[in-house]
């Protein structure tokens, strides 16, 4: 059983290891320097930041939102405290 | 900035309801009651989902026109017209300002001034429709010199990406067009107008856009 998995294994190894026997790149279809490169460079590298600016931008207004609302809040419970106690006061005296 | 703006207006929204929900809850006689308000309203929270995730659809499609850019040895290739850039320079100039209308619909609505709201939102819908005319305009002129869909792979990206945006502010249309209804009718008062700051929102993304496609697809 142990010989039967190391034979199925060996050779997904060996593809990993000598990827252009195994040929799998799909885009491995120009050299270094050439232009298709860079174009698909550029186009990767933009395409993989663009989810993190994207959601990375939502957040920092999530984020300025909440703090202002947070500051609000405080602001909000210091005038009801207050008013909570004109309150209490009017009704005890009734 | 924009963020910043962003959140006054959020706070905004926010201490409207705050003082409608604390009317609500308190019933005029009772002891005061803090409502637990959220600090975004779910229809601003919608649109920025929305946004985000047209903000991905239209990375795709400059991911794509940067490979075939990017990878051509000549661009415009031989034998294709070459894209008008002085009209659509000033078209581009139109839609810029439509977003500064949409903007003064959203202030209107603040200061209390209910008539200028949909004043200010019949002129972004005017500018957003003579921007369409114009476009749709050169479209058909790049058509009869042969530029088309099918003529390269720069046609196919010119019609993909201006064709992608163009539809975007047909929906912009449409919805601009709901809100001035909506406001004509009374809907939108100094306290409420989610539905005004939203239209902003939308029409803000479509503007902003297009210096970006602009600059990719006519300039560079």
């Amino acid at each position: 059983m142990f010989i039967k998995k190391r034979v199925l294994i060996a050779p997904s190894i060996a593809a990993m290891i000598l990827p252009a026997v195994a040929q799998a790149c799909s885009v491995c279809f120009s050299g270094d320097d050439d232009a298709v490169t860079h174009a698909f460079n550029w186009s990767v590298g933009f395409l993989l930041a663009a989810p993190y600016v994207i959601a990375g931008t939502i957040a920092g207004c999530l984020v300025i939102a909440y703090r202002k609302a947070a500051a609000r809040r405080a602001a909000l419970e210091e005038q009801e405290a207050s008013d909570a106690l004109i309150w209490t006061q009017e009704e005890s005296a009734k | 900035m924009a963020t910043g703006s962003l959140a006054r207006k959020l706070d905004d929204t926010a201490a409207a309801v705050t003082a409608t929900a604390r009317r609500e809850f308190s019933g005029g006689g009772g002891p005061p009651v803090r409502p637990n308000v959220p600090i975004l309203s779910n229809a601003r929270l919608a649109v920025i989902m929305l946004l985000g995730a047209e903000l991905m659809f239209f990375a795709g499609l400059i991911g794509a026109f940067l490979v075939f850019r990017l990878s051509a040895q000549v661009w415009p290739p031989p034998f294709q017209p070459r894209l008008p850039l002085g009209v659509t320079g000033v078209n581009t100039v139109i839609l810029l300002f439509s977003a500064l209308t949409v903007h003064w619909a959203v202030g209107a609505a603040r200061s209390g001034a209910i008539a200028g709201i949909a004043r200010h939102l019949a002129w972004t819908a005017l500018l957003g429709a003579a921007f369409l005319l114009i476009q749709g305009y050169e479209w058909l002129r790049m058509i009869h010199f042969g530029l088309t869909t099918s003529s390269s792979v720069y046609g196919g990206l010119f019609y993909t990406l201006i064709g992608a945006h163009g539809a975007h502010v047909i929906g912009g249309l449409i919805w601009l067009s709901v809100v001035l209804w909506q406001s004509k009718r009374g809907r939108f008062t100094k306290k409420d107008f989610v539905g005004v700051q939203t239209t902003r929102m939308y029409w803000t993304f479509v503007v902003a856009l297009w210096p970006v496609l602009y600059g990719l697809v006519y300039v560079y």
